[in-house]
């Protein structure tokens, strides 16, 4: 069956879902798939969870074996999380993880995800207060870091507006406070 | 003050960003940032168990309640049980509350501000989730305000947190940061040119979300459009914030140009539209709900652009709130079938439009 979108490659993806009693279905290639999941208006309605979660099945798939699967039937994830008992195949059905721990549990499944959600997959942004709690070094290291990032950004403001000098203090500044960084992650 | 007379207490009060007056709020009707929060020791609300459900409540109702003490904001507290769907439906016409909130799971409550402002969901899809509303456009003053409140939150609550992922969320579409900063707009102006189309695929593209006055799955009645990140992981929330506050900054601008160009060249055309709206708001006896939002929608525009000296946008935007069913059931103090509604939606217009 060709794909429903670019009606060039073959479809491999295969959504149903019931409305009013009635199946409907859509049928993707894997790249029309990819990108209709970011903007999802032809897939309103449609489980989205599952068709992020089968592309990047398939492509971890790929990437183990190092070729595409022969196989066509359903696969079966019986992987479950150590830490809550929330299953693979639960994630799959409603897109929902089951506690902080699955991320790990299924970090292969979530990592092919991330690409097709979000710009990027490296956290940058807040850091919680408590984050490193109980590890005074860690907790402080934390607040150290948050004050440069403010610092760096009152730093472009100036130079922005030519106030070097006042960029220059600045600049000494979060130099002293990375040192301070550096020395509490060395001590123990 | 019983969860009751706390939601009568509510509705007499007005909400602060209808009612205050904000940046470009002849467009943009409210700013909203939200955080979602997980306590690291807990499971996510779809798996913890009914007893850890009440605990991280009253964990988290507890913390509110010092900051609610230190930082001298009067708060309301909801536990979802002890209230009645038709005040879960009023909470929800306010936008205090998501639409899963009207069934809520154990455990599920909400703390705000008395203001409206600032407020936290408990056990709705994830443990907490933390908003601030604003009115008009003011992204970065609400980052200011959410950032000192989480902090404070995360100064007793342990959230979770990964190096490398960021905000572990219940669902990994709002990982990283956990945030979702929108602006809900009017844009009559880009509707009535024929361009809102155009205009909305064009924000799709640029990897942001519009949804309509009630968020996911509604309808973009009345012309309300509310734009949102979509993307919450591999950006900081400033340049989130930044990338939508430059996006948000040329819709305005385009709705302004639609509309001085309406008012040049289709001036009786637009006279029409919004006169009409504004017969049918003062004279009928009967008024649906859809029927009132579009004629309302017609109105706030002729008010934005100086056709009525007298009547106050404040008063237009809180029509909006006023009219939807809950609201209308908590004015006449009894439940009402649909034709009630539409009687009493209809008096109501004529009451405070002809007054």
């Amino acid at each position: 069956m060709l794909c429903q979108k670019c009606h060039k490659n073959e479809a491999t993806i295969h959504v149903q879902k019931i409305e009013d009693g009635k199946v409907k279905s859509l049928h993707l290639c894997e790249s029309c798939a990819a990108k209709h999941s970011v903007d999802a208006a032809d897939l309103q309605g449609f489980n989205l969870a599952e068709v992020l979660f089968d592309i990047a099945g398939k492509v971890a798939k790929e990437i183990n074996s190092g070729s595409e699967s022969e196989e066509d039937a359903e696969p079966v994830f019986e992987e479950v999380c150590p830490h809550c008992g929330w299953s693979l195949e639960k994630f799959r059905k409603t897109g929902y993880l089951g506690c902080p721990e699955c991320y790990q549990a299924f970090d292969t499944q979530i990592d092919g995800m991330l690409k097709n959600i979000h710009r990027g997959d490296h956290h940058i942004g807040k850091i919680p207060v408590s984050a490193g709690a109980g590890q005074k070094h860690s907790h402080e290291a934390v607040l150290l870091k948050r004050e440069i990032e403010r610092l760096r950004k009152e730093q472009e403001e100036k130079i922005r507006r030519e106030e070097y000098e006042d960029a220059a203090v600045l600049r000494d500044r979060i130099q002293e406070l990375e040192q301070k960084i550096r020395q509490l992650e060395v001590q123990p | 003050m019983t969860p009751s007379e706390a939601i009568n207490d509510l509705f007499k009060q007005k909400v602060c960003w209808l009612s205050d007056s904000g940046p470009d709020d002849d467009i943009a009707i409210s700013s909203r940032i939200r955080f979602a929060r997980n306590l690291s020791d807990y499971d996510f609300p779809i798996q913890a168990a009914d007893a850890a459900l009440c605990e991280i409540r009253d964990q988290v109702l507890d913390c509110m309640r010092h900051i609610s003490v230190s930082e001298k904001i009067p708060v309301r507290e909801f536990p979802m049980d002890e209230i009645s769907v038709l005040d879960r439906k009023f909470l929800m016409e306010r936008h205090l509350i998501s639409r899963e909130f009207v069934n809520p799971r154990n455990g599920a409550a909400l703390v705000t501000s008395r203001e409206q402002g600032t407020f936290v969901m408990i056990n709705e899809e994830d443990h907490l989730r933390i908003q601030v509303l604003a009115p008009g456009f003011q992204l970065n003053s609400l980052w200011d305000r959410i950032d000192h409140l989480d902090d404070l939150l995360s100064e007793s609550l342990q959230f979770a947190y990964d190096k490398r992922l960021g905000y572990l969320t219940a669902c990994p579409t709002n990982l990283g940061t956990a945030m979702r900063a929108s602006v809900m707009l009017h844009l009559p102006g880009l509707a009535l040119t024929n361009q809102i189309e155009t205009c909305v695929q064009a924000i799709g593209k640029l990897g942001l979300t519009v949804r309509g006055l009630f968020g996911e799955g509604s309808k973009n009645q009345g012309n309300f459009y509310q734009i949102s990140n979509q993307s919450s992981l591999g950006e900081s929330e400033q340049e989130i914030i930044r990338r939508l506050s430059a996006i948000i900054g040329q819709i305005i601008t385009n709705e302004k140009k639609a509309r001085s160009l309406l008012l040049a060249s289709k001036r009786s055309f637009l006279l029409n539209h919004v006169s009409r709206a504004y017969g049918l708001l003062r004279h009928s006896y009967l008024i649906s709900g859809s029927e009132a939002l579009e004629a309302l929608s017609a109105l706030r525009l002729g008010v934005d652009m100086g056709m009525f000296q007298e009547l106050k946008i404040h008063t237009v935007n809180e029509l909006f709130l006023l009219v939807q069913r809950a609201h209308l059931q908590k004015y006449s103090e009894r439940e009402l079938d649909q034709n009630e509604r539409d009687e009493v939606r209809a008096s109501l217009l004529r009451e405070k439009l002809n007054s």
